[in-house]
């Protein structure tokens, strides 16, 4: 029973709940869920999860990041770019991934060492990231070699798919970091930036990792959306970053910092991908789709925090049990 | 030593960016500071100036308010507004006034209730109406919007007193009468600051400050549904979620303007100057003629660099 209690009151089972039934509901609409549309439903969304857990990770110190989605388009048109250019794909990639590490760095220094607001500072950043972007690939277009697809398409193992290899390597990362004393202060550092500060937490180095990290999230996005497109475009990632904002709401994260953990990011931007893929299969109108998924997306989110409202939730049981009585 | 104090005011960095990039856009292109020119970029701005009042309200009634669906509701009333028609176009002219701040109130109204009742966090509960109200004007205008904007409508874009056209003067009069007469001296406008200041003194003090930050966001809304009349009067036409650079812009605006974005503190005409600063700076890099590219990039690169000098946090050790 405790065990029970235990997974009911973890900060992401809301969203694990609304993305299991939405799977549900999205077996009814289509027929029967398979595992081939589970692995294409990954490999279309890992970029989406990835983004919802960079940006989980800098909402846990009490920031935000807005510019992930410029950076994901960055990554995409640098791949396209250099792979037209003569290099292979693999060194392509590196050298996207390294632009990606170093934005995410820009963000932490500025937020970090420089003091700004996160919300200002990334709106910044991703103007000029975005910038960039449009400046390297004015138009849509480009086209990477069909290997790199067909990586993606292969299992590591033969039993793991390459999508959720990406997603494994961030978890790891995160779940290593969790055990450091760092993980620790990053959520010491969430709950109160003063009294962390007054107990030695190094403030600093704290969100420039956080950032750096997102920014390295940001870049396995931008490979996973790169390789399932096989294409270029300058704003592929535009609007992702307010996107992955909710899915980490919708998964439990406290915007005002230190509550929540990644699987939150992680269910929440899952949920809302099924969501969109529910709605684009229910063969509503296409003027429909976007108010219908905007009116789910508010119906999520107020359900989530109502969820972990406590005081909320005991007004309601209150409510029932005199109703009972 | 009065005098250096009154020097170090919250509207100085705006004033001093604002001057230097006039001369340096008159170094780069003549005819820069030509009479039209001017009056062109009075024109943007006071639009962008309209939709920062909105967000300098919801920013100033603290409690992390923010206003991410101004931009969506600036497009929904450019789409809706020009629509009304009933008999003589000034009659439906008149009607498209209140009928714009009233669309903007209701989304506003909603965005207070989101945030003050279900306790969604603003940035989110914003965020998440403006893909709502996206999605409705997708809904209404079936993805294909057909509008044609009335004489009069452009009207309020080409009509000249003097050598200026005449909406900049009106919603420069606006502002400062809005400024006085709203924020300064009104009853509501000492409790939205109190409310921002420190909630619990205001809860103590008997304002129902959940009342007056709910006001705060129908406020918002409307101004910026007003905004999204004038825009698309300037403009002509309408297009689909045409005014949605402005959230972020008009947030920008405001925090160049010395607003800080934890409320309880704030002027409306500091966002003026932060939206003049703004337009100067598109302004100038439009008139060189540069890629659009290099253009985002160099505006952010400009606003990264305003933001570092103006809005640092204090050090932790105090």
């Amino acid at each position: 029973m405790s065990k029970v209690k235990k997974v009911m009151t973890w900060s992401a089972f809301p969203s694990l709940l609304l993305f299991l039934i939405f799977l549900g509901v999205n077996g009814a609409v289509t027929g029967g869920l398979s595992l081939s549309f589970f692995e294409s439903f990954i490999a279309t969304n890992a970029a989406a999860i990835c983004v919802a857990i960079g940006v989980t990770a800098t909402i846990l110190v009490a920031g935000t990041d807005i510019s992930l989605g410029s950076i994901v388009s960055l990554v995409n048109v640098v791949i396209v770019t250099l792979c037209e250019k003569g290099y292979s794909v693999p060194a392509a990639v590196m050298i996207a991934l390294g632009c990606a590490i170093l934005c995410g760095m820009i963000n932490g220094f500025i937020i970090g060492v420089m003091r700004v607001n996160p919300l200002l500072t990334t709106f910044a950043t991703s103007t000029v990231f975005a910038g960039i972007a449009l400046w390297i690939l004015p138009y849509p277009g480009g086209a990477i070699d069909f290997s790199f697809a067909d990586w993606y398409g292969s299992h590591l193992f033969g039993i793991l798919p390459m999508p959720i290899v990406m997603i494994l390597i961030l978890v790891i990362v995160w779940i290593i970091v969790m055990k450091l004393p760092a993980g620790l202060h990053l959520y010491a550092l969430g709950k109160d930036v003063k009294k962390s500060y007054a107990s030695g937490i190094n403030v600093t180095a704290l969100r420039f990792f956080v950032h750096t990290f997102a920014g390295l999230a940001a870049g396995i996005a931008g490979i996973c959306i790169s390789a399932n497109t096989c294409a270029g475009s300058p704003s592929i990632g535009a609007s992702m970053s307010m996107n992955s904002i909710a899915a980490a709401v919708i998964g439990g994260v406290s915007l005002n910092g230190g509550i929540g953990n990644i699987w939150g990011g992680i269910f929440g931007a899952a949920f809302l991908s099924i969501l969109i893929s529910i709605v684009v299969s229910a063969n509503f109108s296409s003027f429909v789709q976007s108010f219908i998924q905007g009116l789910i997306l508010l119906a999520g989110v107020v359900i989530s925090i109502i969820a972990s409202d406590k005081t909320l939730k005991a007004k309601i049981k209150r409510v029932f049990k005199g109703g009972v009585k | 030593m009065e005098k250096v104090k009154k020097l170090n005011n919250p509207y100085l960095p705006a004033i001093i960016g604002s001057i230097i990039l006039m001369i340096l856009g008159q170094i780069l292109s003549t005819g820069f500071l030509s009479m039209n020119n001017i009056s062109s970029i009075l024109m943007t701005t006071s639009i962008l100036t309209l939709a920062s009042v909105g967000q300098a309200a919801v920013i100033i009634s603290g409690d992390s308010g923010l206003d991410m669906s101004i931009g969506a509701i600036m497009s929904m009333t450019a789409l809706f507004g020009p629509m009304i028609a009933v008999g003589s176009g000034a009659a439906s002219f008149a009607l498209m006034i209140p009928a714009t701040i009233l669309m903007g109130a209701i989304v506003g109204l909603l965005n207070g209730i989101g945030v003050q009742v279900l306790k969604v966090v603003p940035l989110v509960m914003t965020l998440i109406m403006s893909n709502v109200v996206n999605g409705f004007s997708i809904l209404v205008t079936k993805g294909q919007p057909s509008v044609t904007v009335s004489p009069q409508l452009k009207s309020i874009s080409k009509t000249l007193i003097g050598p200026l056209r005449i909406l900049p003067a009106v919603i420069i009069i606006l502002l400062v009468l809005l400024e006085v007469f709203f924020l300064r001296k009104s009853r509501y406008g000492r409790r939205l600051f109190l409310a921002g200041n420190n909630r619990n003194a205001a809860n103590l003090c008997g304002i129902n400050s959940r009342l007056v930050i709910i006001l705060a966001y129908i406020f918002g809304g409307a101004v910026a549904g007003l905004a999204g009349l004038m825009l698309v009067g300037y403009a002509g036409t309408a297009q689909m979620n045409m005014a949605n650079s402005y959230t972020m812009l008009s947030i920008a605006a405001v925090v160049i303007g010395g607003t800080k974005l934890t409320g309880g503190k704030g002027t409306f005409v500091g966002g003026a100057l932060g939206s003049l600063v703004l337009i100067l700076i598109t302004n100038i890099l439009q008139a060189l003629n540069m890629a659009a590219g290099l253009r985002s990039l160099i505006q952010g690169v400009i606003l990264l660099a305003i933001l570092m000098v103006n809005s640092r946090a204090p050090r932790m050790r105090q």
